[in-house]
């Protein structure tokens, strides 16, 4: 069965990732998963994409959001390369939704930061990501729950262990 | 499959497409039709411009037949015929306000 997060832990204090010489502060009780993005037409992970880190939230209404510079500097990606599929309006300014394929690259069982030597997996995002301006909002790219709910994945957070576990239901036919 | 239309019109960096406009319009005026009928219930559809041109069961297979067709990347939208699309494509279509947090 494909894991994109097995027994990935969460931390009850705050800690930092180091990307590409950049200090990533991660909040307390904050589960990440690694991603990186494609082109909506393109049909595998880049191979030479460096994954980064999104915060997993199940508050947040829409698939993906990131804003402009994490999407340049961490995706690789210019917001322009990637078309534009509609307009929302969030925090009383207009958000972009483009389109891009989300690739979810698995941690090693019980690490937070290895990543397991396992194909990527495809999250579909059919009305796009939602890239917002500059570089201030959001602080980290999200996940939300439409993602999970979409894609049909199961997320189990053990609270006791501090560790969440995400996977795709037995013999879903899009990871095959 | 290699994607070959991947170019992004200059035009429409930052715009929504008019083909791409057209293609939610269509679907949202097809989904009664789409929902209703088994044949088209829980599959992903290609809109091009005003016209649903592929069908498939899955979102990769859609990639390969968009890819297939060199449909050009300003021009189509992929959805998946399940309740509830309709009304979250008109939401986009009315550029609506919407608390994502």
């Amino acid at each position: 069965m494909p894991y994109l997060l097995n027994c990935m832990p969460f931390s009850e204090k705050p800690d930092e990732i180091i990307l590409r010489n950049e200090r990533v502060r991660i909040r307390a009780n904050q589960i990440i998963l690694w991603v990186s993005l494609s082109l909506r037409r393109v049909n595998s992970a880049n191979p030479t994409a460096i994954p980064f880190p999104v915060i997993l939230d199940t508050g947040h209404n829409h698939s993906f959001s990131i804003h402009e510079r994490h999407l340049t500097e961490w995706a690789g990606l210019r917001p322009d390369s990637l078309i534009s599929l509609g307009t929302i309006g969030d925090r009383r300014q207009r958000v972009l939704l483009r389109a891009a394929n989300i690739w979810v690259h698995p941690n090693e069982r019980g690490s937070r930061e290895r990543l397991a030597e396992k194909p990527p997996l495809l999250i579909e995002t059919k009305k796009g990501i939602a890239v917002y301006p500059g570089s201030d909002f959001p602080r980290l790219p999200i996940m939300g729950l439409r993602a999970l709910a979409e894609n049909n994945l199961v997320l189990n957070v053990d609270g006791p262990r501090r560790q969440a576990t995400l996977r795709t239901q037995i013999r879903w036919w899009p990871f095959t | 499959m290699e994607p070959k239309n991947t170019e992004v019109p200059a035009s429409s960096l930052d715009e929504v497409p008019e083909g791409i406009r057209r293609a939610r319009a269509a679907f949202i005026r097809d989904f009664p039709a789409l929902i209703a009928n088994r044949r088209t219930r829980g599959k992903y559809v290609c809109y091009h411009n005003e016209k649903c041109v592929a069908i498939t069961k899955n979102y990769r297979a859609m990639i390969d037949e968009v890819n297939r067709q060199n449909i050009p990347e300003d021009a189509y939208l992929l959805f998946q015929v399940i309740p509830g699309e309709d009304r979250d494509q008109q939401l986009i279509a009315e550029e609506a306000d919407i608390d994502l947090f």
